[in-house]
């Protein structure tokens, strides 16, 4: 089952395109990253889907409900990190959060102190009086206290330390194993590639790629980094071979194809090292961007 | 209703500080009020003034009653009152965005509709608190000087003219915070149209070839000479909902269809 389908999403401010036919479906209980540099319109696509802004053609459906028409209702089971945190300055940190909590049905409040002990959150500060990282805290157990089924996060860790951010991914990965499909967007490819099953590429408003986040690093592109002398005679420059850096003593090139091939033209030279990797998702995306 | 009780709150202080304020200049007000209290020679020295006192929204007949008196200083009443109706309108709508919680409040389980309802009516809730606490004030503090059954019809139309003059400033502010893309000029905007419907009332009063203005005006609805002499006119009640319940539906109308500004 679709959690989330998307269908030919456009939005447009004024003349200024946020998003433009996007087309994404998103299972029950997976974990989706949604990559692209700033300004790519990751956040129009998911304040779309909140219906904080209306869109200018296209459909979301969000639990098989029209995300605007019934928006209320689907946010329910929604728990949303937005990236820059704005919560009422004068309120205490505990008080906003029972605030939160009086809006759902259920009873939240043993969750809101479990979820504070993890994120190590003072809860009876004023939120005016909390640092850009201690916000982001507030966010996240804000947006986890109701135990939702969807969780969206908009470029999560920025401001957490690496330990928060590990303890975040945790709980994330612990929501997700009960039951919870995460929607997960970002533009740090590294924490996507930890902790996502499938990603979409957006560039310039628009999905450039959906891929497989294992296959995409498994069957792919392998590294190539070759040691040697006198290099530089282009007999590299064959099918399958992108971003070839050529120098005299030095060549490094991603190969997609069959890596027997490659092996045999190696073969035919002499070699002081060579190194074949599993390219990064920031070097396999690279060429997306461009 | 928590919705409501989260904007009681939030505007709890400043309420607090108007009424107080608008309190004590009443009262310092009633004590400029005992050199006129039963002194006709005084009253009689004034007599050239009238058309300035006119202007002001009183006669200069009455100063020595404390109605004449109030009606006199009627201004400090329906200015601040309105003020700070215009100011709660724009504010309680277009906070969330200037704030940036627009974000958070909107991604919780509620409509807009919702959110809109129940700021409307802590708005309306207090407006009609601030008003009744300075009627209560004004009867405490002139209570002194023997006051007489034309004193108290006087401060119960003056609780209608009151309320229904800040609610109308009060809902042109939300419709404007709601509709305009600079929402966070809204509170400028309606001081400014609350000034110059003002001045213009000052004007109608002088002028009598200007008195077809006055249906404009909200100023001119309820004069406080009027609300001495006469009865609140029917007309004027219903005019002054209907503006108050048009603004309101507009707001309803802009604020669901638009993105909010994040």
């Amino acid at each position: 089952m679709n959690v989330i389908e998307f269908k030919d999403l456009t939005k447009y401010y004024g003349n200024v395109k946020g998003c433009e036919n996007v087309n994404i479906n998103i299972k029950e209980g997976e974990i989706f990253g949604f990559i692209g540099p700033n300004g790519a319109g990751k956040s129009t696509t998911i304040r779309t889907m909140l219906s904080l802004i209306y869109p200018t053609s296209g459909s979301i459906t969000v639990f098989g409900k029209d995300a605007i028409e019934f928006g209320h209702e689907i946010r329910k089971d929604i728990g949303y990190l937005p990236s820059e945190i704005f919560y009422y300055d004068k309120m205490k940190v505990i008080d906003l959060l029972l605030y939160s909590a009086s809006f759902y049905d259920h009873d939240c409040t043993s969750k809101i102190y479990e979820l504070a002990e993890i994120m190590e959150l003072n809860l009876d500060r004023r939120i005016q009086d909390l640092s850009y990282g201690n916000k982001k805290k507030v966010g996240i157990v804000q947006g986890l206290l109701h135990s939702p089924k969807l969780i969206i996060l908009d470029e999560p860790t920025s401001g957490l330390d690496p330990l928060m951010q590990q303890k975040f991914f945790n709980l994330i990965a612990e929501e997700n194993k009960k039951g919870a499909t995460v929607f997960f967007s970002s533009h740090i490819l590294s924490e996507v590639q930890q902790l996502c099953d499938r990603v979409a590429i957006i560039k310039d408003g628009e999905i450039v790629s959906i891929e497989d986040v294992k296959s995409l690093q498994k069957d792919n592109y392998k590294k190539f980094t070759i040691c040697g002398d006198k290099l530089n005679h282009g007999r590299f420059n064959i099918d399958g071979v992108t971003e070839l850096k050529e120098a005299e003593n030095e060549v490094s090139f991603f190969y997609k194809g069959d890596v027997n091939l490659m092996v045999k033209l190696l073969g035919t030279l002499s070699l002081s090292n060579v190194l074949i990797e599993e390219p990064t998702l920031e070097e396999i995306f690279m060429h997306y961007y461009e | 209703m928590n919705i409501i009780k989260r904007e009681l709150r939030s505007n709890l202080k400043a309420l607090i500080i108007w009424v107080s304020v608008l309190s004590l200049i009443i009262l310092v007000a009633s004590t400029e009020f005992a050199v006129y209290h039963d002194n006709p020679d005084l009253i009689a020295a004034f007599e050239g003034f009238e058309d300035m006192f006119a202007a002001l929204g009183g006669s200069i007949a009455n100063i020595g009653t404390p109605e004449g008196f109030l009606s006199l200083m009627s201004i400090y009443l329906y200015l601040p009152a309105s003020i700070y109706g215009a100011l709660l309108g724009s504010l309680i709508i277009s906070k969330e965005e200037k704030d940036r919680t627009a974000e958070y409040l909107f991604t919780l389980p509620v409509t807009r509709n919702q959110v809109l309802r129940s700021k409307i009516i802590a708005a309306i809730f207090y407006q009609i608190v601030f008003v009744t606490v300075i009627i209560l004030a004004s009867i405490l503090i002139f209570y002194r000087y023997d006051l007489d059954e034309n004193f108290y019809s006087f401060m119960r139309h003056m609780f209608v003219a009151l309320t229904m003059t800040s609610l109308i400033f009060m809902s042109i502010g939300m419709l404007l915070a709601s509709y305009l893309e600079q929402y966070k000029r809204s509170g400028s905007l309606t001081l400014g149209l609350l000034i110059g419907t003002y001045m213009l009332n000052m004007l109608i009063e002088v002028v009598e070839e200007l008195e077809f203005l006055k249906y404009v005006v909200p100023f001119q609805y309820f004069t406080a000479e009027n609300m001495i002499n006469s009865n609140i006119e029917f007309i004027f009640v219903f005019l002054s909902l209907l503006i108050i319940t048009s603004c309101l539906s507009g707001v309803f109308i802009f604020y669901k269809k638009r993105d909010l500004y994040i």
